[in-house]
């Protein structure tokens, strides 16, 4: 796993290019992403957005996906759990209230997609050490098992909301690895400021971009 | 009286000239140019006749030549007197024959000799008139009227057959016939012109001028004439007298000689010289010889001076008695021999080696067949003084089968196969002995694993097949009193005290799961049958040099032999060793939170032992065991050993080896034991040999409860959870028939940061009693068995109680326990929740001891189910006596090395804990997440750090859980966590029905 990003509130965006910061004010966080499917171009598959809480005691979180850029991929309505409502064809939401909270949906992969995230919540402001995860896998269509990670009991995309802090980390495998399934080998693209040496480690394997 | 020959010839010209009736009724005379006829045959070519033809032989019986020429033989049929003549010519040297060839017959037979002269005169076969003329015109005399003896022409007239008309004497010759010829006695030398008396009728015997000459009258200074067989046969070492004798005519024969080489065993006997001149002397040869061919000359002499001699020459052929049997028909193929309690007679062989009792031998001409022995062993009681290596020898004698230690129904002990009550008779030395049958590659082969496969009775004498190629006790006995060779032999066992090394040959090839040190393993399925044990109980005793496991011999040549329940190389020759190398392991020492136990059988240890036992023991304790916190020691005697007295008090004893520790290096040990009631716990009488614990008071500590006496029976109660020892160190059920004649096992407590281990030292009851592998109940019955199963439940019911109270006890069971891993008595401990060590270990390490080459595990170190989870037990056998020559014990010590950390402390209080969110792995339906635990003082937390998770909703199961501590799962992570430092460890949870989770948190710094 590589932890690539780790995200300060809107207030204290810029403070740190690292992004180490957290602070008090409990506004929405977002994030644009882009993935690059290349190497699942032409395949069908599932994309697996979840929000889980940790704990019962876990501060309220939601995330709001919109903007999906590649709705030609997308293939029929989507499978909610949960929290979870809404389309990626215009504007899904997931809140963290159920032990398990997702929006599943049949894919044809292309070449790339990308879509917007935003946090919200009162984990943004409260102390608490009980987090939630947000989570995005790629699956294979009938094992659901996930596709393109060099650690299998990771994540494509994990972030973590616990006080106040949103950290991401990848297990995708980088491009061209033997054996991976995928690989995504855009260039970072976005306003968030992502460090050279990260950008490096990534070889290129989404972008994300905040927005205020 | 003799006549002299002057006088008798005048007498007889006068007779003859003058009065010719006289002449009839004189005494034999002999003239000048007496020639008389000799033989007359008639039947010549007739039916039955050796010759063809009629012939008349002359004979010249006076001292000069005669010359016949211008002569003639006449004959005349018996009552006729007309006459046919055959002319002479020649003449006729003193003592010579003269033949003269006549008609020849119708049959077809051999040839007369040389005739001097040849006629055709057909003569009578039974009758008939012949003449000698001395000149050449017929006769015309011969009727009774006209009687031509006396007619001065007629030098010798002889009528024939009963009808002879006219004849010298009293009247004619015996009747010749076909077969017979009527001939002149003395060999022609005798005349008293009486043919009746002069003639006998003979087997035709004609003689011509070739023949030996014949002097009449030569009677003077006559010779010694010997009577002796050509040719004796007889049977070897049989006694058997043949008569021999001498004659001389004119003196005594006085004595008999052997004047060839002496030849053992024959000689003259009963010589009895002659008493009156030509009488013989008499003498008996006997001949009580070996087999083989002699010649004997005997040379007899007279009273003559010088004396007169005669010698003889005689072939002796003496050849071997019939033997009733061959060595293999008395061994037989089988154990027990054919011919056993019957008598044999003559058995041949040759003595390959002698012991204080007998000796071997074998037939130096084997069969074909390998499953019957050519050896055997000729039981004689005494040292046998009358043979010696090499000899030759036939043995007389009665088969018997020997069992070592008696036929008692419970010697399980196999038979060898004898001829007892032996008559020996040694017919030769200096024999080549038979060569020695290789065993392994390129010879016989032994079978690697099955001894006995199938005596259906559990007797292999009574029941099952002989199979010397499968059977490992059938091929041995194949070859029982057998000469057998090795070559590149290794030990499989070290040298002893009784002489033996157990060997395998051909380095091991053959052999299976050879332990890497050079032994080879026993297993429950295979009791190695190719090993045999080098025995030096020949005489004189060969030297068996000091052997340790993996030497090597280029060659080992001996004889094959059985005794003390196993087959034996008795070898003939030195043994030349090549070292393989072996050293004495040394163990690992232990880490500071590593609890090093061991288990030490020291054989019998006492005060009055040499101190280099204590010292040496002392320094594998320190050296080699690295000071273990405790040690299990069994075979630990009283102050005075096997002084069979009322002393069981072993303080000194363990005060010596103590000391020698602190000598070597070590630690001042303490020690922990229950002296035991006088001569009740049997080994070695008087020695009181008992169990008890060393133990290194700077590491553990012993846990001391009182009352544990040698009659008091420990007991455990339940104290909150806590299993509690009614005494410590305390016996277990010491008065348990099960424990007769035997040790009886210590339980003693003791605390290791701050953790109780309940440790029980045993020393089971051996396996005196059981059926030996090698022997003749197959398989073999394992009677000890039935008291170490006994002894064992007692244990296992001991340690189950102990576990009962808390399942996570601490408890170690050690010893010798006399048993192997797969014994019921180790499956009795097993199933009551405990683990034998050894059997984690390769199988071809599993052993402390090496009994007749076979490596095997008679000591254990088991322990509870907590330990093994939680201990990460690491065992060692130590291995640095039983594969030594030079050995301090006869058993290995073993060691395990328990990590047992300090309890763990609960440390929430000084933690920040984080619950991260989860993840759905929708493929395995698992929940992922992270727990991550921070260090919140300024104090560095020792690891392992265990994060308990309590109270998880109904269904929810942490998946990863490292274990369970108070029915709540826990995750663990190594630790330590720095000020500061936040140590995160991953969780995962099925969650089925994917409910909100709900959980508290413990921390705790330490093992459960």
């Amino acid at each position: 796993m590589k932890s690539f990003i780790r995200q300060t509130f809107i207030a204290l965006a810029g403070a740190s290019a690292l992004g180490l910061l957290s602070g008090a004010i409990a506004a929405p966080v977002t994030y644009d992403i882009t993935v690059n499917t290349t190497p699942l171009a032409g395949t069908t598959g599932k994309l697996d957005f979840q929000l889980n809480p940790g704990v019962i005691t876990s501060p309220n979180a939601n995330v709001t996906i919109t903007n999906f850029n590649s709705q030609s991929m997308l293939q029929g309505a989507p499978q909610l759990d949960g929290g979870a409502t809404g389309a990626l064809t215009g504007s899904a939401t997931i809140v963290n209230s159920d032990g398990f909270n997702a929006l599943l949906q049949d894919v044809m992969f292309g070449s790339s997609f990308s879509f917007r995230l935003i946090f919200d919540g009162s984990f943004l402001s409260s102390p608490s050490l009980d987090g939630t995860t947000f989570s995005l896998n790629l699956l294979a269509p009938l094992s659901f098992l996930p596709l393109g990670l060099s650690n299998p009991s990771g994540n494509f995309i994990t972030g973590s909301l616990v006080s106040g802090l949103i950290s991401f980390t990848s297990d995708a495998a980088p491009i061209g690895n033997a054996g991976a399934v995928t690989g995504i080998d855009a260039p970072v693209t976005g306003t968030v400021p992502v460090p050279a040496a990260f950008a490096l480690v990534l070889l290129g394997l989404l972008a994300l971009r905040r927005v205020r | 009286m003799r006549i002299p020959f002057a006088f008798t010839a005048a007498l007889r010209l006068i007779a003859r000239a003058a009065a010719p009736v006289l002449l009839l009724a004189s005494s034999a005379g002999f003239a000048a140019g007496n020639v008389v006829i000799s033989q007359v045959f008639g039947g010549g070519g007739n039916t039955g006749a050796v010759y063809k033809n009629d012939f008349i032989e002359l004979f010249n019986r006076s001292a000069a030549p005669v010359n016949v020429t211008g002569w003639s033989v006449q004959y005349a049929s018996a009552t006729g007197a007309s006459w046919q003549k055959t002319t002479l010519t020649g003449t006729i040297q003193p003592g010579q024959y003269f033949l003269v060839q006549e008609a020849a017959g119708a049959g077809v037979v051999a040839d007369l000799p040389t005739p001097q002269v040849v006629g055709t005169i057909a003569m009578g076969g039974a009758a008939g008139k012949v003449a000698l003329v001395n000149n050449d015109v017929a006769l015309t005399c011969g009727l009774a009227a006209t009687s031509c003896v006396g007619n001065a022409a007629v030098v010798d007239f002889v009528g024939y057959g009963a009808t002879a008309s006219n004849f010298e004497g009293a009247g004619p010759t015996p009747a010749p016939s076909n077969t017979n010829s009527v001939a002149r006695a003395g060999n022609g030398c005798t005349d008293a012109d009486n043919n009746a008396a002069d003639f006998t009728a003979i087997v035709t015997a004609p003689r011509n001028g070739a023949s030996p000459s014949n002097t009449c009258g030569a009677v003077a200074n006559a010779p010694v004439v010997a009577t002796c067989p050509a040719t004796i046969s007889g049977l070897a070492n049989t006694a058997a007298t043949t008569n021999l004798g001498a004659t001389d005519a004119d003196n005594l024969v006085t004595s008999a000689t052997i004047t060839s080489a002496t030849v053992p065993g024959i000689s003259l006997v009963s010589v009895v010289p002659s008493t009156a001149v030509n009488t013989a002397l008499q003498a008996g040869l006997r001949v009580n010889a070996a087999a083989g061919g002699y010649t004997i000359t005997v040379q007899f002499a007279n009273d003559a001076t010088p004396a007169q001699t005669a010698s003889c020459t005689i072939a002796i052929n003496v050849t071997p008695p019939a033997a009733s049997a061959r060595i293999r028909d008395i061994q037989g193929a089988n154990h027990i021999s054919p011919l056993v309690g019957q008598a044999v007679t003559n058995v041949p062989g040759i003595v390959t080696g002698k012991k204080g009792n007998g000796f071997y031998m074998q037939d130096p001409l084997p069969d074909n067949d390998p499953a019957t022995s050519e050896g055997i062993f000729v039981f004689t009681s005494t040292a046998p003084s009358s043979v010696a290596i090499g000899d030759a020898v036939r043995v007389s004698g009665n088969v018997a089968e020997f069992r070592g230690g008696g036929n008692a129904a419970t010697n399980s002990s196999l038979t060898i196969t004898q001829i007892a009550a032996p008559v020996i008779v040694v017919e030769s030395s200096g024999n080549t002995l038979p060569e020695p049958i290789l065993i392994g590659i390129g010879g016989r082969v032994p079978p690697n694993q099955i001894i006995e496969s199938d005596a259906s009775s559990g007797n292999l004498e009574t029941s099952g097949t002989f199979k010397p190629a499968t059977d490992g006790v059938d091929f041995w006995e194949s070859l029982e009193s057998m000469r057998i060779r090795f070559v590149n032999a290794v030990a499989v066992g070290p040298s002893n005290d009784f002489g033996e090394i157990p060997i395998i040959g051909d380095n091991g090839a053959a052999a299976t799961l050879r332990s890497a040190r050079g032994g080879i393993m026993a297993t429950a399925t295979d009791g190695n049958p190719e090993r045999i044990l080098i025995d030096d109980s020949l005489v004189p005793p060969p030297i068996i040099p000091a052997t340790s496991v993996g030497d090597r011999f280029a060659e080992v040549v001996g004889i094959v032999d059985y005794s003390f329940n196993t087959y034996k190389l008795t070898i003939t020759q030195p043994l030349v060793v090549i070292p393989g190398g072996i050293v004495p392991e040394v163990t690992v020492a232990q880490t500071q939170n590593q609890l090093a136990i061991a288990a030490y059988n020291v054989e019998n240890l006492d005060p009055n032992d040499p101190p280099a036992k204590f010292a040496t023991i002392a320094s594998q304790i320190v050296n080699n065991l690295k000071t273990p916190d405790i040690i299990g020691m069994t075979e630990i005697q009283d102050n005075n050993g096997p002084t069979n007295d009322s002393v069981v008090d072993a303080s000194t004893t363990l005060t010596t080896l103590i000391n020698a520790i602190v000598v070597a290096g070590g630690p001042a040990y303490s020690f922990r034991l229950i002296n035991p009631v006088d001569d009740q716990d049997g080994g070695e009488p008087g020695g009181n040999i008992r169990v008890g614990y060393l133990y290194n008071p700077a590491r553990v500590t012993f846990v001391d409860r009182a009352g544990g006496t040698a009659t008091s029976a420990t007991t455990v109660t339940n104290a909150g959870g806590v299993p509690v020892l009614s005494a410590s160190p305390g016996r277990i059920d010491p008065t348990n028939a099960a424990f007769n004649s035997s040790r009886k096992p210590l339980v003693g407590e003791f605390l290791f940061n701050g953790r109780t281990v309940y440790t029980i030292v045993n020393h089971f009851n051996s396996k005196g009693g059981d059926n030996s592998l090698m022997g003749r109940y197959q398989p073999p019955v394992r009677s000890s068995e039935v008291q170490r199963t006994q002894q064992a439940t007692i244990v296992a019911n001991f340690v189950q109680s102990i576990t009962a109270i808390d399942p996570k006890a601490n408890v170690v069971v050690l010893g010798d326990l006399n048993d192997y891993e797969y014994s019921p008595a180790l499956t009795i401990l097993k199933n009551a929740g405990l683990t034998d060590l050894i059997e984690g270990l390769p199988e071809n390490e599993r052993y402390t001891y090496v009994f007749e080459g076979n490596s095997q595990s008679l000591d254990h170190i088991l322990v509870s189910a907590n330990l093994m989870a939680k201990a990460a037990p690491i065992y060692d056998i130590v291995h640095i006596n039983a594969e030594f020559a030079n050995q301090a014990s006869d058993h290995d010590p073993e060691v395990v090395r328990l990590t047992l950390l300090p309890p763990a402390a609960d440390i929430t209080a000084s933690v920040q804990i984080s619950r991260s969110g989860l993840v759905l792995n929708r493929a395995t339906g698992v929940f992922s997440g992270t727990i991550s635990v921070k260090n919140t003082t300024a104090a560095t937390i020792n690891g392992p750090i265990n994060v308990q998770l309590r109270n998880l909703p109904a269904g929810v199961t942490l998946s990863n859980a490292a274990g369970s501590e108070g029915g709540f799962p826990y995750v663990s992570g190594t630790g330590p966590i720095v000020p500061g430092a936040t140590l995160t460890l991953p969780v995962t949870f099925t969650n089925p029905a994917r409910v909100l989770l709900n959980y508290d948190v413990r921390v705790y710094s330490g093992s459960f």
